[in-house]
């Protein structure tokens, strides 16, 4: 008994704010796992629309596969909405936020384990994709400077992501107005992705000089957006 | 003396006639501001509009404090 | 009230606007140089750029009301946001026009989907235009000012993002001009894609664009305080609507 006081008495700000981030992944992580709401979706979605967009382009195969690189963006953006809305939406459902927020937890913790749990599970979304977009356009979504970029520019669609969600599901029209919002603020970090991820795409590596510029804005923007939503997030959920 | 005319007239520079563009010119500037009559006009309205509205609204408030007393 | 007195001040500032923004367009129709290789054409330039980059200023502005009304939420930072993300909108809608009309000539075409700037400044026109939806379905007057001025926190990330990948990624469509410094027009020129005879025309060149920012500045001033006017009033006309429904449902009972 004593000892567990003794721990919790040491414990720093700053080791209390790291494990509440932590507790809020393991909690949306093993909810997950139970309910698999928020994986599935998004698989399944992603599935239709690249179904479709086969459908398409069926007719001309070559045109598919110049733009296999935006469609799998495309894909991951608007599946990424659907993910971002249930696990936010289940806060709310269950009325956990309100728990969570009665608790002193630091706001910005709640929002970087909302964006660290979520990244996984679109994350996880994106290994499927990239899977199938290998197996359907026959082209190297599997190199590893590939993989880091969508790393990156997941995140930073998620750290918007997060912060935009939660302003939404409080108003009245709450998942029609997330991509209204979302999209367009995260295109600035999509485009400079997906141009890099296109220079991966030929036999021939492109050199350091051609992907820095695009690269650096995709880390400036993950920079910025992590840090306006750390900043703020107190003030969206809040009531 | 022919080679020089022609060397001279080579020398001019790409474009010979700046006026050729200032059709583009005009309407450039034309569509740009019309946008911002458009917007000065909105204003303009709006002010009309909510002006209107709050002497209605406090026509209201007087008449119903008319009968009131 | 004070409205007598904002009347005065307003209209002084409206002339002033009208005065500068008349004196820039003179300044650019006939003392500005002539550009070489797509003559006059070049010369929408100056105000599309003027009306860029206050735009920017504008959504800047935009951010520290909104940044100062998380901080101290009072109505008035609200209503300065509201006004300076209106406006500059207009502004930005103004230069992305501009801007088409004169890359009809130049690139021999209205639009240019491969011309990175092009998108991401309409990428931050839309960014903006979405504010006004944000701020449309949110009822409580509160809420929606914390996430209006949170929302355009965010969104300026899309200004910045803008106009560094002006700056730095290799756009041959676009030219760069920052600060219009004599050696970013020599660079220009360098480039074929403005080209001014060094010296005496560069100089012309930059005061010119400084005239039109000026211009901009005094009209964004104008319409911000025409604007935050108005917002005034519409919010005494939202009160007395209460008023009046208080009474009648008062009468009701």
């Amino acid at each position: 008994m004593s000892k567990k006081t003794n721990k919790s008495a040491v414990k720093t700000p700053r080791s209390a704010f790291w494990s509440s981030v932590w507790a809020i992944v393991w909690k949306d992580l093993q909810i997950e796992k139970h309910t698999r709401q928020i994986v599935s979706v998004m698989i399944m979605f992603s599935l239709v629309t690249v179904i479709m967009f086969n459908f398409a382009l069926e007719a001309n195969l070559a045109a598919a596969r110049e733009v296999a690189t935006g469609l799998l963006w495309a894909t991951i953006l608007l599946a990424g909405t659907l993910g971002l809305n249930r696990s936010l939406a289940i806060e709310r459902e269950n009325q956990t936020m309100e728990a969570i927020l009665m608790a002193p937890i630091n706001r910005s913790a709640i929002y970087l384990g909302k964006v660290i749990s979520t990244t996984v599970f679109v994350l996880i979304l994106e290994a499927i994709l990239v899977f199938i977009f290998i197996i359907f356009f026959n082209k190297p979504y599997w190199r590893p400077q590939v993989i880091l970029v969508l790393f990156l520019g997941t995140i930073g669609y998620i750290a918007a992501g997060v912060l935009v969600t939660s302003m939404t599901i409080q108003t009245r029209t709450r998942e029609v107005l997330l991509p209204v919002l979302l999209l367009p603020l995260s295109l600035p970090l999509v485009l400079p992705a997906a141009t890099i991820v296109s220079s991966y795409m030929f036999p021939q590596l492109p050199d350091l000089a051609e992907i820095q510029t695009p690269l650096s804005l995709v880390l400036v923007y993950d920079l910025l957006m992590l840090t306006v939503g750390f900043l703020t997030y107190h003030y969206v959920v809040e009531s | 003396m022919t080679a020089l005319t022609f060397l001279i007239i080579l020398m001019q520079g790409p474009i010979s006639d700046p006026n050729a563009t200032n059709n583009y010119l005009l309407l450039g500037y034309v569509v740009m501001w019309i946008i911002g009559a458009a917007y000065v006009v909105s204003l303009a309205a709006r002010q009309r509009n909510v002006r209107q509205d709050i002497e209605m609204l406090q026509q209201l408030l007087q008449d119903d404090e008319d009968t009131a007393v | 009230m004070e409205l007598t007195r904002l009347n005065r001040n307003v209209r002084i500032l409206n002339w002033a606007a009208f005065v500068t923004i008349s004196i820039a367009l003179l300044i650019v129709f006939f003392y500005a140089p002539t550009e070489r290789t797509m003559g006059n054409v070049q010369r929408i330039f100056y105000f599309h750029v003027g009306a860029a980059w206050v735009g920017a200023v504008a959504f800047f502005v935009a951010l520290v009301a909104g940044a100062v009304y998380l901080r101290r939420p009072s109505k008035k930072w609200d209503t300065v946001a509201v006004a300076s993300v209106e406006i500059g909108l207009v502004f930005l809608t103004m230069a992305i026009v501009a801007g088409s009309v004169w890359g009809k000539p130049a690139w021999n075409t209205w639009w240019n989907w491969s011309s990175v700037r092009l998108t991401t400044i309409t990428i931050a026109w839309l960014t903006y235009a979405a504010y006004f939806m944000l701020r449309g379905a949110i009822e409580d007057e509160e809420k929606r000012g914390r996430f209006a001025a949170v929302y355009v926190i965010a969104a300026f990330v899309t200004i910045l993002l803008s106009y560094l990948s002006i700056r730095f990624v290799n756009d041959l469509l676009h030219p760069v001009v920052v600060g219009g410094t004599a050696e970013a027009l020599e660079g220009q020129a360098a480039e074929s894609l403005q080209e001014f005879a060094p010296g005496v025309e560069s100089t012309r060149m930059v005061i010119s664009l400084n005239a039109s920012v000026i211009a901009f500045s005094f009209l964004y001033a104008a319409w911000m305080v025409n604007r935050i006017r108005l917002q005034r009033f519409m919010d005494e006309a939202a009160n007395l609507k209460m008023r009046v429904v208080a009474r009648l449902q008062g009468e009701l009972s």
